[in-house]
């Protein structure tokens, strides 16, 4: 029987892990990394590179490494965080035929799902070299914000990936479970805060128990989604 | 004797007829259990199979499953030993750096002799971090390599190649073969 993997799939950095004699199990890439940076290089040679690699090459190719594609994901072009997102990043974003946000490398037009399933191949590989066998399924994680059209991108790049995507799950639920709030007995009102690398996320969860089953319900959901770790890393380069 | 014969005799057809009885009445029940099963599978044999069947599965998959965690334990424990002194590593890198500042930062008045300690320690340390499969990354002369090198900046000259490694701003160490920290270099891009 294959294993489902969980993938925490972020806007700056990804994360792959394995529920193990039933504890969650992070596993290290094949750098030794814990988490694998969102980051996709073409090179000139036609190579995909993926995670570390990608961003050590990105000023030597910075139309051609593509990073926070997150923010693009299963939205339109008129969007307003895709206008925001076209004045801060290197690459091309398009408009695609069908009204989405895409993006341009040479004369290659690449919808969002299809480059997230690059990073998702590249777990999906990390996960089946450490698992030993074959890899399908997947649960993967999404902002609470997410709508409809930005899960099903999400699920599209599972399936390029190669991975069947048995579950999308909010962040701050995933957050809330890792945390063990589900053994708490009772009904509760928890706040999940996520400082991400590229992001900034704070939700507040309904935690009821019904028949012994517990339900999350986001309350609401709101953050920065171009507040980040790395733009304090920015500021302290600046500083120094 | 004959009371008794008789009563034998009685007992015995009766007993008989018993037997026959209840092995006429199994017989007829066996058959129509052998028509029931040509008709149909017995549903609790059937549930039965397919218990064994599932459960034999769940064996061989927990089996499986076993040989599986054992094998990951076993290069778990190796991975440990092979890249256990990573942390430390990480702590002892800006020591190396600051002997190579140091280096290279002498002043006019220090003697040879002062010159001379520091370039001795830093190498006593250097052959300490290879006797456990620590080596430095110093591409002079290499092309790019995002996999050991990161690029800090691209710089120009129409007379070497692109891609081509222009300067080592800082050499990168690696582990076995995993890269601890990335040579930080400049890249000839024209």
């Amino acid at each position: 029987m294959s294993k489902i993997i969980g993938i925490d799939l972020g806007t700056t950095n990804s994360c792959l892990a394995v529920v193990e004699g039933q504890q969650p199990k992070v596993i290290e890439n094949a750098e030794g990394g814990r988490t694998t940076p969102s980051v996709i290089g073409y090179a000139d040679d036609n190579e995909v590179l993926v995670g570390a690699p990608a961003r050590r090459q990105s000023i030597t190719n910075p139309e051609k490494t593509l990073y926070a594609i997150k923010r693009l994901i299963g939205r339109r072009f008129e969007d307003d965080v895709v206008k925001k997102d076209m004045d801060m990043v290197p690459y091309k974003i398009i408009k695609a035929d069908n009204g989405d946000a895409w993006v341009q490398v040479d004369d290659k037009k690449l919808a969002p799902p299809q480059i997230s399933a690059e990073i998702l191949k590249k777990l999906k590989k990390t996960a089946e070299e450490y698992l030993g066998h074959e890899v399908t399924e997947a649960v993967i994680t999404v902002p609470a914000y997410f709508n409809d059209s930005q899960r099903q991108a999400t699920k599209d790049a599972g399936k390029i990936a190669g991975l069947e995507v048995k579950r999308i799950i909010n962040e701050p639920t995933a957050a809330a479970l890792a945390y063990g709030l589900d053994k708490h007995t009772g009904d509760s009102v928890v706040a999940v805060y996520d400082l991400g690398g590229g992001t900034f996320d704070i939700s507040i969860i309904e935690i009821s128990e019904v028949d012994g089953e517990h339900q999350f319900e986001v309350l609401a959901t709101n953050g920065d989604t171009f507040l980040g770790g790395e733009d304090f890393d920015e500021i302290n380069r600046l500083l120094c | 004797m004959a009371k008794k014969n008789k009563t034998t005799d009685n007992l015995a057809p009766e007993s008989d007829d018993h037997v026959e009885n209840v092995m006429d009445e199994s017989g007829i029940e066996d058959l129509a259990g052998e028509e029931k099963a040509i008709l149909e599978d017995d549903p609790a044999e059937d549930n039965a199979e397919e218990k064994i069947h599932n459960l034999e599965e769940a064996l061989l998959r927990s089996r499986a499953e076993l040989d599986n965690a054992l094998k990951r334990s076993v290069a778990d424990i190796e991975k440990a030993h092979k890249y256990g002194v990573e942390r430390l590593l990480n702590e002892l890198l800006p020591v190396v750096d600051n002997l190579e500042h140091a280096l290279k930062n002498f002043s006019e008045e220090s003697s040879a002799e002062d010159k001379e300690g520091v370039e001795l320690t830093l190498k006593s340390f250097e052959s300490a971090l290879d006797k456990f499969g620590i080596r430095p990354i110093y591409p002079i002369n290499e092309q790019f390599d995002p996999v050991k090198h990161e690029a800090v900046m691209t710089s120009q000259d129409p007379e070497k190649e692109n891609n081509e490694i222009e300067n080592i701003f800082q050499r990168g160490w690696e582990l076995h073969e995993r890269v601890v920290r990335p040579a930080r270099v400049s890249v000839i891009k024209n």
